[in-house]
């Protein structure tokens, strides 16, 4: 499976067909695999046909607890991988999860072969080790300097697609030299950052693109305080934030607003124009001006002092100063508290200790609801695994992130999604600001550019060709 | 001598023993960085025990460096958290990387900073000497990495040309090998030259006030031979001391620069070890750093004596 580029946020086959036939009971997933689909011709499986097997293998392994797969939580669902025939493989769950094709479909998840995949946790160390079905063949590795893939010389089933004869990556982590390098024909294409995309957003040499990340900027509240078991304390804080002024003074203008869902995944959020008539989405001044009203009615006209951590790393350390101003508009005084620059080491776990009042944040997971909303709203963190670290809980929300998960047909899942949304919009929860974004600069040579939220493979290019 | 080479090694040894503490030290002030490193986000308690154990963190830091210490003494100096690789293997061809760079470095400064010192002494208090100590001023006040950014960019956008991105290792392909060194070797040597420059006006203009160097004038001999047969030998003994300590700051002061010129050395295989907290690759090219600093300052120490047995006392 993959993420769809024409509608995102949705996903489509690849190597399977289609979506998978699915029952009523939604806990046994079919498959059929793509006939013509073969892997590369590399040995030890010299250009065969992908088959069920493969399939099979490539998901016990990463189920194998020995493997220690970061991606087993992924797939916890399932319960066993059976080949049916060759070309069709079924899944059965323990209960139905409609995220599954989604999870598939994420840019670390790859089908690969049995021979490979029977290896174990070791099963991929070198180049020659990675063998795909895609239309480009790894020829080059090394680590944290270059990689090299060319497109293989035995055909790629999907026809008219992956024009490029080949492609080198050169690990460039200076993002001027990266612009220099480009401006100097070296290279076609670079990420970069904001403030030097504007230096060349008139040049006609270049092409610049854009997509959100699903990386979403967030004020995370203690629910076990005691200020914060008041709904219109935390009304009052989702209503201070400017999201907008986060995302033009952090990331000069390269990112989204948006509410729970990501901006990344267009196909799940809510309308443009519903979104605006939410609390914290409308006018600036009505919004400071509804937030002062709600802290009255809590008896903190006045507003009140509040110790706010945050952590010098992935610029949440600016987006924390946003933060103190826009509370400041509102009366509430912040004392910052930075834990240093290890997010993971130093600040993560004063979240997960509910080592704090609030925390101007960030968190990155998959663009679908399960791991959006379900992962970071649902009340039971223990049995779950959830990564509700304020402890939010809201009637019947619980119940909802549940039901939403099992429903496998989009439309009627969207409309329980959007609800949910506004749900925790209304009655927040953790504040969420939106999704920064990432920037592309592209020489004008090159045709069909674009950026898409889920990086994912070789799709991101499929369509690009040179012009001599 | 050969005593004074042994005195002056078994001094380095303390000096070793205390930098390698630090290392080892520094990066147990925070086990949590490392255990985070590992696990990642949502670990639980039992897992991230295991990983201390396994690190050794919960044990005395006084017991685990002598551990450490004696795997390093054997070559053990760890595996990569990220590659899985021995640390030493994965330093091993980066070494020599570095070391071009900052030899090329040194022969620029060498070849720029000696003859413009002198001639900058020979032409004392007059213009050229003015020009030329501006010039070494500017060198030493304005940051290489600074210098490196502004000139790459211009040369980017006024000229579309920047020394090549790709690198290939000397042996493999030395031509180009050298088209994309040379540039940063000069850069890296900028400040190294205008210290050189100095030094060696100083010791020239020291060595010209002699009265053995009057005597010669006196004898009518021209600048020249005075400079080249009388002059310059005496003058060049301490620029050559300064020469070599730059050398061991050049080694560990090219990092920056390999991260700008995309250069595959020990430098930029230190940052990434940072950026993705391989803490026993950060400990690996921190000791290898310090030791090279160490191994060249006793090689000065040594080569000094030899050129000047006074020294040896």
């Amino acid at each position: 499976m993959r993420f769809s580029t024409k509608n995102l946020g949705s996903v489509e086959g690849d190597l399977a067909t289609g979506l998978p036939e699915i029952p009523v009971d939604g806990l046994t997933l079919t498959f059929k695999i793509r006939p013509e689909a073969k892997w590369q011709n590399k040995a030890p499986v010299n250009g065969r046909a992908v088959t069920a097997e493969d399939v099979k293998m490539s998901f016990d392994r990463i189920k194998d607890p020995a493997t220690v797969s970061p991606r087993a939580g992924n797939f916890g669902a399932i319960d066993s991988v059976t080949v049916i025939d060759a070309q069709t493989v079924q899944f059965k769950l323990k209960t139905p999860q409609a995220d599954l094709m989604a999870a598939m479909s994420d840019q670390y998840n790859f089908i690969i072969p049995k021979e490979i995949a029977s290896r174990g946790p070791d099963a991929i160390k070198t180049a020659a080790d990675v063998i795909g079905s895609g239309p480009y063949e790894l020829v080059e590795f090394v680590a944290a300097q270059k990689s090299a893939l060319k497109r293989r010389a035995d055909g790629y089933w999907r026809q008219n697609t992956s024009w490029l004869d080949g492609a080198e990556y050169i690990h460039q982590t200076d993002p001027q030299q990266a612009l220099n390098a480009l401006r100097a024909n070296q290279t076609d294409v670079i990420g970069t950052t904001a403030d030097l995309a504007k230096t060349i957003e008139n040049d006609k040499n270049f092409v610049i693109t854009k997509a959100p990340t699903t990386t979403r900027e967030c004020l995370l509240i203690n629910h076990g305080k005691d200020r914060y078991k008041d709904p219109r304390v935390r009304l009052a804080l989702q209503r201070a934030i400017n999201r907008k002024q986060v995302y033009d003074t952090v990331f000069g203008g390269v990112g989204w607003v948006g509410g729970p869902m990501t901006p990344a995944a267009p196909v799940w959020v809510l309308p443009d124009a519903e979104l605006a008539k939410l609390p914290g989405f409308g006018k600036r001044e009505d919004e400071i001006k509804g937030a002062k009203a709600l802290l009255a009615a809590a008896g903190l006209a006045n507003g009140f002092e509040e110790t706010v951590i945050t952590v010098t790393a992935f610029d949440t350390e600016k987006i924390h100063d946003v933060v103190v101003s826009n509370l400041k508009d509102i009366g509430v005084t912040v004392k910052t508290e930075n834990v240093g620059t290890d997010f993971a080491a130093n600040f993560l776990p004063r979240e997960v200790g509910r080592q704090y009042d609030l925390a101007t944040t960030l968190f990155l997971s998959g663009g679908y609801p399960d791991a959006q909303l379900l992962l970071y709203h649902h009340s039971d963190t223990k049995t779950k695994g959830t990564r509700n670290y304020g402890d939010y809980s809201l009637a019947g929300l619980d119940a909802k992130l549940e039901k939403q998960s099992t429903i496998y047909d989009e439309k009627t899942r969207l409309a329980l999604v959007q609800e949910i949304q506004r749900d925790i919009i209304n009655a927040p929860g953790p504040i969420w600001f939106g999704s920064r974004g990432v920037l592309t600069v592209w020489a004008s040579r090159v045709k069909n550019p674009a950026s898409f939220p889920f990086a994912a493979g070789y799709y991101g290019s499929e369509n690009i060709w040179l012009k001599a | 001598m050969y005593q004074f080479v042994l005195r002056r090694a078994v001094l380095s040894i303390p000096t070793l023993i205390i930098v390698s503490f630090l290392i080892f030290g520094m990066i147990r002030l925070n086990p949590d960085s490392v255990v985070a490193a590992r696990l990642g986000e949502g670990y639980t308690p039992e897992q991230a025990e295991l990983i201390k154990d396994e690190y050794g963190l919960n044990n005395p830091i006084a017991t685990e460096y002598v551990a450490w210490l004696g795997r390093v003494v054997r070559g053990d100096w760890g595996e990569s958290a990220y590659t899985s690789k021995s640390v030493l293997s994965e330093m091993g061809p980066k070494i020599g990387v570095t070391l071009e760079l900052a030899f090329l470095a040194i022969v620029f400064a060498v070849i720029v900073g000696v003859p413009v010192g002198v001639y900058s002494a020979m032409r004392q208090d007059r213009w050229p000497d003015y020009v030329l100590r501006s010039f070494a001023i500017f060198g030493l006040s304005v940051p290489g990495f600074l210098i490196a950014t502004v000139v790459l960019a211009l040369l980017a956008k006024q000229f579309q040309w920047i020394p090549p991105i790709r690198y290939h290792g000397l042996i493999d392909d030395p031509l180009k090998n050298l088209q994309q060194m040379w540039m940063p070797a000069v850069i890296v040597s900028l400040a190294t030259s205008a210290q050189v420059m100095r030094f060696a006006r100083t010791m020239m203009l020291d060595v010209l006030r002699q009265d053995y160097i009057r005597t010669a004038w006196s004898k009518g001999l021209r600048e020249r031979a005075i400079i080249t047969q009388h002059a310059l030998k005496n003058a060049m003994l301490p620029v050559i001391t300064v020469i070599g300590l730059t050398l061991a700051t050049l080694i560990g002061g090219t990092v920056t620069f390999e991260q700008i010129f995309g250069i595959p050395g020990l430098g930029r295989h230190l940052i990434l070890a940072v950026a993705q907290k391989d803490f026993a690759v950060v400990q690996g090219v921190a000791l290898f750093f310090s030791i090279a600093v160490v191994t060249v300052n006793l090689i000065v120490d040594v080569s000094y004596t030899v050129l000047d047995p006074r020294a040896r006392t």
